[in-house]
């Protein structure tokens, strides 16, 4: 176990975005960045003990700063869509931006992902650790309140990636906290994942129309193309869905805020697994449907489905549908979400 | 140790007074008592002890007519043999649990099975078989009368000691209003709802066919063969169920063999009260309108009335009366993604319906 750190890059003259390595016994490496308290690479052993990196990103901070496909980053303060960007709380309205057609994404223009988080590492009994502060301060991006959030990853010797999210406001808002990051069990730069094969532990899913936005519709996936309850290659049905995978699975769960199975893939070929545990109520499983040759990592050119991010979370647009599980926060709450992502091989 | 021998024998002593003095006084009728609200526009509010139950309500029609428009019985003891729930308040959960267990941080519950395979409004001696505390207030606008129940831990096997409220005021506006609160001592699950049948026509009168209902909804949850929620939340455009338009109650019931359903509200924001449902007499010319802060509603038809003896001789069959119930959507502690039914210490349940009515 060990935690290595330096300079990932110069946001301005006087501020450096920072870069930490977190590497346990098994040889695992999880690099992290301040900008968007991003996970910028992942190295991780096949069957073989072969290690490559299975995460999509940028060499640079320059490739973050200019990114619009939410590489491994946090995403907030709300996690995916908002609908015609704006949202009641207690009898009034709020405008977000809309920078997804009419609709808020991923919590607007200079969201999460493009905040220097302060940062700091330690190593502890669990593994080590680094931890990411903001101050979201209030009206940022159109939301209400002060809101003071921490992410913490987390390697244990368990071969696991641990992600714990903290938030607390001082007037009441909404939150929905995720990272978006974009895997290739097989290496960042090795195409096409569509022989994966995934599971997702839901037997519903939230409809949507053509702006990706909820109907307020809860839809059983039993025997339809969205139905990844029995493990299968990603491309099975994927071309019966249009472009792809953009959808909002919602968990089964038998607690509110159980730490239960939300996902596992296997890439047959490398053996690598990944199995995702989160205390999240829905997970987006989304298969890079709008990578059009993106400049990655040493030199790869990221290509439509050549990765897929499971990302877990509140479901998209909660805040219009007060039926869906609550995104409210109120002073004094402390709002909690912890994913595992734990790493495996046939 | 004498004091200590004492105090110990004094306390069993007490124990035993106090459960034969409770045992004494369930049994004796004149415990169940009656208490009656009027507005000065003539409309009357008669409510019983037994269940919290409203038992009459009196309403004008276009003419000034006054009629009965809920359906109910003449004596305590016909409520107390009563299954359709009139007029009741139902709990600790309203509507349906599938197969009477759910899990509340990771201990399982089991519940009564009296419902088919389910649990059904909060069991074999549910809130509308106990005898509510009930007290009358008055203030200048209008007048209340104040339920309180103490439903103790493990009551039909509910976890929590459950402190609940009822009260129902009757306004100079002709608003019936139910507020509902409720506490716990240990988390608990909780849904409450009046279980009123209505016939704007007034009761007895005959069916409610001819109705028109609007339901402000625009989404409802399918059931399985057992009516309990299949976790879905569909549309109801396109199905028999829609009601976003007022419609003949009657017009599509034929295929269904009734309604008992329920309705996703549509609503601003979670707890919003808002209207829900509006239903129109068209020969009293008598209206009523729903107004609550919960989330779902059921509309019943009353489907399984059949040749029960009611008030005055009067005998209801099905159609005759329909419940329109602002509650939690069913089975919600087996949903965990349906709003939250939980309960917990330090926290206060509420709900607040209206019933608001007028002439056309």
């Amino acid at each position: 176990m060990a935690v290595e750190k330096g300079i990932f890059g110069k946001l301005s003259q006087n501020k450096d975005i920072e870069f930490f390595v977190l590497k346990n016994k098994t040889g695992i490496e999880a690099r992290l960045i301040s900008f968007g308290a991003a996970l910028v690479s992942l190295k991780v052993p096949d069957k073989n003990g072969k290690f490559a990196d299975i995460v999509l990103g940028y060499d640079d901070l320059a490739g973050y700063m200019n990114d619009k496909c939410f590489f491994g980053c946090t995403v907030g303060r709300f996690a995916n869509r908002i609908a015609n960007a704006k949202f009641t709380l207690d009898g009034r309205e709020y405008k977000l931006i809309a920078n997804d057609g009419k609709n808020h994404l991923h919590g607007g223009i200079k969201g999460f992902n493009r905040a220097p988080w302060q940062a700091e590492s330690f190593e502890n009994s669990d593994g080590c650790t680094v931890i990411f502060k903001y101050l979201s301060p209030d009206g940022e991006q159109g939301y209400p309140g002060n809101l003071d959030v921490t992410v913490t990853y987390t390697l244990t010797d368990d071969n696991e990636l641990k992600i714990g999210y903290q938030a607390v406001t001082d007037k009441k808002t909404v939150i929905n906290l995720t990272n978006h990051s974009y895997f290739n069990l097989a290496g960042h730069n090795k195409g096409s994942v569509l022989s994966h094969r995934i599971q997702i532990n839901a037997d519903k899913t939230t409809v949507i129309d053509s702006g990706c936005v909820p109907t307020g519709q809860i839809k059983s996936v039993k025997g339809t193309e969205l139905d990844l309850t029995e493990a299968k290659p990603i491309g099975e049905n994927i071309g019966k869905l249009g472009l792809g995978y953009d959808f909002n699975y919602i968990l089964n769960k038998s607690s509110p805020a159980e730490l239960s199975f939300a996902a596992k893939v296997i890439e047959p070929q490398s053996g690598r697994v990944l199995e995702i545990f989160t205390t999240e109520p829905a997970i987006q499983f989304y298969t890079g449907n709008f990578l059009d040759s993106v400049a990655g990592k040493a030199g790869a050119l990221y290509k439509k489905h050549e990765a897929f991010c499971l990302e877990t979370q509140h479901y998209p647009d909660s805040p219009n549908h007060p039926d869906f599980p609550s995104v409210t926060l109120e002073p004094k709450q402390v709002y909690r979400h912890l994913t595992v992502h734990k790493f495996s091989v046939l | 140790m004498w004091v200590k021998i004492k105090v110990k024998y004094c306390f069993i002593l007490l124990l035993a007074l106090i459960s034969a003095g409770v045992f004494a006084k369930a049994d004796k009728k004149s415990d169940v008592e009656f208490f009656t609200l009027k507005n000065k526009n003539g409309m009357e509010a008669k409510f019983l002890s037994l269940g919290a139950t409203l038992v009459s309500l009196r309403v004008p029609d276009k003419n000034g007519e006054i009629a009965d428009v809920v359906l109910g019985f003449d004596s305590p003891a016909e409520y107390m043999k009563n299954t359709a729930y009139f007029g009741g308040v139902v709990g600790r959960y309203a509507n349906r649990i599938a197969n009477g267990k759910f899990k509340l941080y990771g201990k399982e519950y089991t519940l009564a099975v009296n419902n088919g395979p389910n649990h059904l409004h909060g069991g074999i001696k549910g809130f509308n078989k106990v005898i509510w505390n009930g007290k009358k207030i008055k203030t200048d606008k209008s007048s209340s009368v104040v339920f309180k129940y103490l439903s103790p831990a493990g009551d039909q096997n509910y976890p929590g000691n459950l402190d609940v409220t009822v009260t129902y005021t009757l306004t100079d506006d002709n608003e019936l209003r139910i507020s509902y609160k409720a506490t716990t001592d240990r988390k608990t699950i909780v849904n409450l709802a009046n279980h009123s049948y209505f016939n704007l026509a007034g009761q007895g009168s005959g069916d409610i066919l001819a109705h028109k209902l609007m339901i402000n909804a625009d989404f409802y949850t399918p059931t399985d063969g057992n009516s309990v929620p299949t976790g879905e939340i569909i549309k109801v455009e396109g199905t028999a169920l829609d009601f976003r338009q007022p419609t003949e109650i009657g017009s599509r019931i034929e295929n269904l063999g009734g309604y008992d359903n329920n309705y996703v509200l549509n609503r601003n924001f979670a707890g919003q009260f808002a209207l829900a449902a509006r239903v129109t007499e068209p020969t009293s010319g008598r209206v009523m309108e729903v107004f609550t802060s919960e989330p779902g509603m059921q509309l019943y038809t009353g489907n399984s009335l059949k040749g029960v003896k009611g008030k005055n001789g009067s005998v209801y069959n099905k159609y005759y009366g329909f419940c329109l119930e602002p509650q939690h959507f069913p089975d919600s502690p087996n949903r965990l993604y349906f709003p939250s039914v939980v309960l917990k210490p330090g926290e206060t349940y509420s709900q607040l319906t209206a019933y608001k009515f007028s002439v056309r």
